[in-house]
């Protein structure tokens, strides 16, 4: 049993370390990371993981080695102590300073996703001036780009079903909006959610750095239809946007001849 | 110092699990008839003894885990083959030749998560444990208020009716999640298992409430004022410590949820508008529409409120699910190492850090919820700081361990693998305490492998591990080893099976309570993955038999012990196996805590609270 | 002693594997849907009688199955005239003009090519990778993946082999649904809230307001037809395309072109085993008889309706007019007028559906309730113009549809005749302006996602 015990102890590490090796070539790992942030956001989870892993191994080999070394077979009496408060400093203190190294490494990229202060400022599309309305129901999205008087909210805005289309490589900022129960704006691809919330719009931004398109999929339970939730974002050039608008429009105000 | 001051009877044990057979008649205490014979009524169902009221739960929490794991096996079925017929249930779906409907997967995954929690654990850990073990382990002859006691299981009955009778109703039950953030839960239009699942669903989990309550009052008074003479706190063993903490947790966090569920009801039934915001359209009803004599409802609540309430309790609550499994895994070690706990005072301020942590750290449910992101930023330091008195435990387990004289027995494989898996939990813990980790990985998979970890992994195997350690006392006989093993290899290895690959699940950005994900062109790669995980789970969920088998076949044939048969110190090895009424038919004087194990003092490697050197 | 229990908990262990009755190593087996009769047709009359003789129903049942037959195969029967022209109802729309049934122009062929190599990005590059045994295919593709293996069968020593690589792409690039394949897919996806037959009576129907569509009627609510007529193709793949704003009906556009396209062939298969189905019915309730020959003259007689739908549909040649404070003022006085638009006597003056003759007082208990029904049966109240939802589409055209041709199946009424193509734009123009009432623009001052 000692045997057995060790081995299946040790075995969590080197099958874990293992697995979560081998996972990128199954494709069991991140999608790309197609979003300027995206990059800063898998970074810091390596760095996280890569921190993790070393207390993840030394903790499950330590375990395993000392279920093989003092089972009761090979040692007659347990050692007599009460615990070393030498040795209690030093593993409160390391993991101390260590968890808040991760805490403050975090900070910087949260606060650009998601602060006011991290918007953008510049270029064609603020908080002020959003690209367009993103609205989550029941169980469907939908885009509103704003129409000739480049106001949201008007008679003329142009209305999109399942696709949001942007330009790439230029910060886009929207705004969410539910008109139901609660839905979650997520594209694996950009590592960016946000939930949308009946009753509030939430300004997102986002700057996608590669042309395609990208499943959107609702990350919040919003009844049964939850997994059907689908829409996707396409990514163009800066021309094919203007193209994709004067295509939008001129279908928003087609005749109905195909 | 001279040893063997008392004369020790010879012991015999069995050379690897350090069993010892039985020594004299099990239950000394029954002769003693001093007081009236009671009824089989009386004693086994409208008890008052501690005892009784322990294994009450403990069978009723058994029931619903295999409850709660039928309908965990069904949301696999459904994640490894989608639209199948479902084994078992394909007669409930004859319009659909026998594949679950979409709202059916809402309802498993949420009454699989309401089960497991509030029927499961929190009553297996507390409920069935706590009653068990408090009065016995710090020498009180029962709890400090009986009947209250007994009305705490008793409460527990409309709760087990309640969320039966959901099942039943028109639309199912509750479909929400087991979050059940409105308005998909207050509006009964925007769900099937809203129209009246839910109402049975608040109701039930308001008795579940009022139960905890009460067990927690009864606890704190317990611990607090009924300790034997020489118990000082500091000598109390670390499974009461848990308890103690675990009782403080639901005191101050249960009366929010119970108000928070009481607030979601109103909104239900008469419409007040908690959490309901204007001019909501769902399902081609608005809360406000006069259509088809809906009344006029006041709208203007606020949805993330239900989420700062709920997960007021709910994140302490996690922590009910794992504190006292903590203190179960801290006794059984030393007891199976045959030495002293490794650093007894860190163990319990780190326990207390843990709960006192837990109360400021709701908010990392929400980081993208919409809440003001820079709450997000101090909700994330003081997430990221509980991996701190965590970590202290698992290295000071790792300490007792160390230099031991260590039992592989079925008690002590379970409380291993315990330490084994809840350094994964714990550890992946950190990536969704992280913020900006959190935007991405926040309700994929690799939170929902992050928390069966620490739940099912860590809580359950920690229940395991207590079941085969305290059975002696509870029914005065041992469950088999050899089953035992075998129990525990097969868990342990299809948990890390089940468990572990749904990180990778997770780092690939798939969405849980998704009933179909594989249309999604991100997702569809990962049908193989699930279909292994998937047979993991089976695999471990039949592999559960060896347990049953073992625990009903232990209960009349298994071997017969004697008081102490794990030669263990705490105060509880000085009752008869099983206590009678009154648990100790001796006076008790504690002299010193429980954990002296291989003291130099004595001949023996363990010395009883009890005996005088 | 220690054996014994040992013992026990194996055999349980088997009897609950056997038990489970899995075979854990291949995937388990697709369920298995029948198409029954329309309750129409097994109604009972008042004495409780079958209204149509059991015989007979089995009898109309064994032709249907004839004509579209099953859901596990359901194709169209090629009768005698079809088989003489070269015609298969069965490639209706991708076979191009070689048999005379293309209905796809030679755009649309490309955009499906295209749309393919867009979904099977994945498969395409594991095929170019030589990885053929890595490529999973969509589980409601079983002709398809029938193909696919026996295509892989004949794989040859050289994995990159160009001629094999070629066909295996093709494959997938020239992938088109056959009615099986679009038959599981509407099994996964549409049938739990539109019933095996299409009748709108799935098992999550009763929880969906409104309802979810009854194909067995051939009656659709939001195309571009005038008289009622069947709708073209281009109606039923906009729906799927666009989903209905408003209702449990999403947008399916995450599956492939091929894929929807294939979904518009099987509901149309559908709605004309309904079609047929409820002929049959009136032609042995007049007839008393029901021959061969009129169950084939139905199944022609509906197949033409489909065929001819496009001769139905309504066409505005000029230019959409944009809307102008004239035109929604103008709009307005004909919304309120009593003689041509008279939409305010349902939708309300201020548009808000709570006009008063779309609500009558129950007769028994004095609760207001709907006035009208759909033909489905289902209590229906008219449009809340002021919710800004528009189940057949907010662009103005869908909008001039449904005011010029009313809506299919409901109390909406078509314009009236003396109404003008400008009258009609000017109310497009006010109904669109009801929702966009001028408003505060909440975002600059929102404080939800600030950091104070």
């Amino acid at each position: 049993m000692r045997l057995i015990a060790s081995l299946l102890l040790l075995a969590v590490p080197i099958l874990g370390v293992y697995t979560f090796m081998t996972a990128a070539d199954h494709d069991w790992w991140f999608p790309p990371a197609y979003s300027t942030f995206a990059p800063d956001i898998d970074w810091l989870f390596d760095f996280i993981m890569y921190m993790v892993a070393f207390t993840f191994i030394v903790t499950e080999v330590a375990l395993a080695w000392f279920v093989f070394k003092y089972s009761a077979k090979r040692n007659d009496k347990g050692v007599f102590t009460h615990g070393s408060h030498k040795l209690e400093m030093i593993w409160t203190a390391i993991p101390a300073v260590a968890l808040l190294v991760i805490a403050f490494t975090q900070m910087e990229t949260f606060a650009k996703i998601k602060f006011a202060s991290g918007f953008p400022t510049q270029g064609r599309f603020t908080r002020e001036k959003p690209i367009a309305q993103v609205w989550a129901s029941q169980f469907d999205w939908r885009t509103r780009y704003p129409g000739d008087d480049g106001v949201l909210g008007t008679v003329d805005d142009l209305e999109a079903s399942y696709e949001f289309v942007v330009p790439v490589n230029e910060d886009i900022v929207f705004e969410l909006r539910s008109r139901d129960v609660i839905h979650s704006w997520f594209v694996p691809e950009f590592r960016l959610k946000q939930d949308a919330l009946p009753g509030h719009t939430i300004p997102v931004w986002f700057n996608a750095t590669k042309e395609g398109s990208y499943d959107l999929v609702c990350a919040e339970l919003c009844g049964w239809g939850h997994y059907k939730m689908s829409g996707r974002v396409r990514v163009v050039s800066a021309q094919e946007f203007d193209a994709y608008q004067a295509d939008l429009k001129a279908k928003w105000f087609s005749n109905g001849k195909e | 110092m001279n040893p063997v001051s008392t004369p020790a009877a010879p012991v015999v044990t069995h050379p690897s699990t350090g069993l010892q057979p039985g020594e004299g008649a099990p239950g000394t205490m029954r002769e003693h008839h001093d007081h009236h014979e009671l009824g089989f009524l009386s004693k086994y169902v409208f008890s008052v003894d501690h005892k009784i009221i322990g294994l009450q739960f403990l069978f009723s929490g058994l029931v619903f885990l295999v409850l709660g794991g039928l309908m965990a096996m069904a949301i696999r079925y459904q994640l490894a083959w989608p639209w199948k017929p479902m084994p078992g249930l394909s007669w409930m779906f004859p319009a659909t030749g026998g594949a679950i409907t979409p709202e059916f997967y809402t309802m498993l995954f949420t009454m699989h998560g309401t089960i497991m929690i509030f029927f499961v654990i929190i009553p297996l850990l507390t409920g069935a444990f706590g009653n068990f073990l408090i009065p016995l382990m710090i020498g009180a002859p029962d709890m400090a208020f009986p009947k209250l006691n007994m009305f705490g299981y008793w409460a527990m009955w409309p709760a087990f009716v309640l969320i039966l009778m959901g099942f039943f109703v028109e639309g199912g039950h509750a479909a929400g999640g087991w979050t059940s953030y409105p308005p998909l839960s207050t509006i009964e239009s925007a769900a099937p298992g809203s129209l009246s699942g839910q109402t049975y669903w608040l109701m039930s989990l308001t008795w579940v409430g009022v139960s905890s309550m009460m067990g927690a009052v009864n606890y704190v008074t317990t611990i607090v004022k009924m300790r034997a003479p020489g118990m000082t706190m500091m000598r109390m063993p670390l499974s009461v410590w848990g308890l103690l903490i675990a009782a403080f947790l639901q005191l101050f966090a249960l009366p929010v949820l119970t108000a928070a569920s009481i607030m979601q009801l109103l909104d239900r039934v008469i419409d007040t508008g908690f959490f309901t915001p204007t001019n909501l359209i769902v399902n081609n009803l608005t809360p406000d529409s006069f259509a088809h004599g809906m009344p006029a409802a006041a709208a203007g609540g606020q949805p993330l409120l239900w989420q700062h309430l709920f997960w007021f309790y709910s994140h302490p609550a996690v922590y009910i699910l794992v504190v006292p499994a903590m203190g179960f895994t801290s006794d059984i070690l030393a007891v199976h190492a045959r030495k002293p706990i490794f650093g007894y005072k860190p163990m319990v301020y780190s326990m207390a850090a843990i709960a006192g942590l837990g109360f400021i750290v709701w908010g990392h449910h929400m980081f993208t919820s919409g809440m003001n992101p820079a709450l997000g930023m101090s909700f994330m330091v003081a997430t990221i700081m509980i991996a701190l008195p965590s970590a202290i435990k698992v290295f000071n387990w790792l300490g007792t361990l160390w230099g031991g004289r260590i039992r592989l027995n079925t008690p002590m494989l379970f409380a291993i693998g315990f330490v084994s898996m809840f350094i994964i939990g714990g550890l992946s813990g950190i990536w969704m305490a992280a913020t900006p980790v959190d935007i991405y990985i926040h309700d994929t998979y690799i939170v929902v492998a992050h928390f069966h970890y620490v739940v099912f992994a860590g809580s359950m195997f920690a229940i395991f591990s207590a079941i085969y350690h305290w059975y002696p006392k509870m029914f005065g006989r041992v469950m088999n080893e050899t089953l035992g093993k075998i129990h525990f290899v097969g868990t342990f290895i299809f948990t890390n099976c089940t468990f572990y690959m749904m990180h990778q699940l997770g780092v690939a950005g798939l969405m849980r309570r998704t009933a179909d994900p594989y249309a999604y062109d991100v997702y569809a790669h990962l049908q193989p993955l699930n279909e292994f995980i998937t047979l993991s789970a089976f695999c471990m969920f039949v592999w559960q038999i060896f347990f049953v088998v073992n625990f009903f076949h232990s209960l009349f044939w298994g071997m017969r012990v004697g008081r102490n048969p794990w030669q263990a110190n705490s105060l509880e090895w000085d009752a008869p196996s099983p206590p009678g009424h009154g648990n100790f038919d001796a006076p008790l004087l504690v002299h010193r805590g429980p954990y002296e194990y291989s003291s130099p003092e004595v001949a023996e490697d363990y010395l009883p609270q009890t005996r005088a050197v | 002693m220690r054996i014994r229990p040992c013992l026990y908990a194996l055999a349980a262990a088997a009897l609950l594997g056997a038990g489970c009755q899995l075979d854990l190593a291949s995937e388990p087996a697709d369920p298995v849907v029948h198409y029954s009769l329309s309750p129409t047709t097994t109604a009972l009359d008042e004495a409780g009688e079958p209204l149509l003789p059991l015989a007979e129903q089995d009898h109309i049942a064994g032709s249907l199955t004839m004509l579209f037959g099953t859901p596990a195969n359901p194709r169209f029967l090629r009768t005698a005239e079809w088989v003489d022209d070269e015609f298969d109802p069965n490639w209706p729309t991708y076979a191009a003009d070689d048999n005379g049934g293309g209905e796809f122009s030679e755009d649309e062929l490309a955009a499906i090519k295209a749309d393919n190599e867009r979904d099977f990005r994945r498969e395409l590059a594991l095929i170019e990778a030589g990885r053929y045994e890595d490529v999973v295919l969509p589980s409601w593709m079983p002709d398809l993946r029938s193909k696919w293996a026996a295509h892989l069968a004949s794989k040859p020593a050289d994995a990159r082999d160009a001629e094999f690589q070629g066909e295996a792409k093709a494959l997938l690039v020239d992938f088109y649904p056959t009615l099986r394949d679009s038959a599981e897919l509407y099994r996964q996806q549409c049938l739990h809230c539109h019933g095996v037959e299409g009748g709108g009576d799935g098992p999550t129907a009763p929880f969906l307001n409104p309802k979810p569509r009854d194909y067995r009627a051939g009656v659709f609510k939001f195309t571009s037809m005038k008289d009622k007529s069947t709708p073209r193709r281009e109606d039923l793949y906009r729906i799927l395309d666009e989903g209905v704003t408003g209702t449990a009906m999403p947008s399916f556009r995450r599956f492939s072109q091929a894929e929807l396209h294939g979904l518009v062939d099987y509901v149309r298969l559908l709605s004309m085993r309904g079609m047929v189905e409820r002929d049959l019915v009136n032609t042995y309730l007049n007839e008393e008889a029901l021959s061969m020959e009129a169950v084939l003259e139905s199944f022609s007689a509906v197949w033409d309706k489909w065929g001819k739908a496009a001769e139905k549909h309504t066409q505005f040649d000029g230019a959409v007019p944009a809307p102008s404070k004239e035109s929604i003022e103008r709009g307005r006085t004909l919304f309120m007028d009593a003689a041509t638009g008279n939409c305010f006597s349902c939708h309300g003056a201020e548009g808000r559906g709570d006009g008063a003759s779309a609500f009558t007082k129950h007769p028994e208990t004095g609760e207001t309730i709907p006035a009208y029904k759909d033909d489905w049966g289902n209590e229906i109240l008219p449009r809340n113009l002021r919710q800004g939802i528009f189940r057949g589409g907010r662009r103005p055209i869908d909008i001039y549809y449904r005011i010029k041709n009313g809506i299919n199946g409901t109390p909406m009424p078509a314009a009236v005749s003396t109404m003008s193509d400008d009258d009609i734009w000017a109310l497009v123009h006010y109904v669109g302006s009801l929702s966009e009432a001028p408003r505060v623009r909440p975002s600059s001052h929102s404080k939800s996602n600030a950091d104070h």
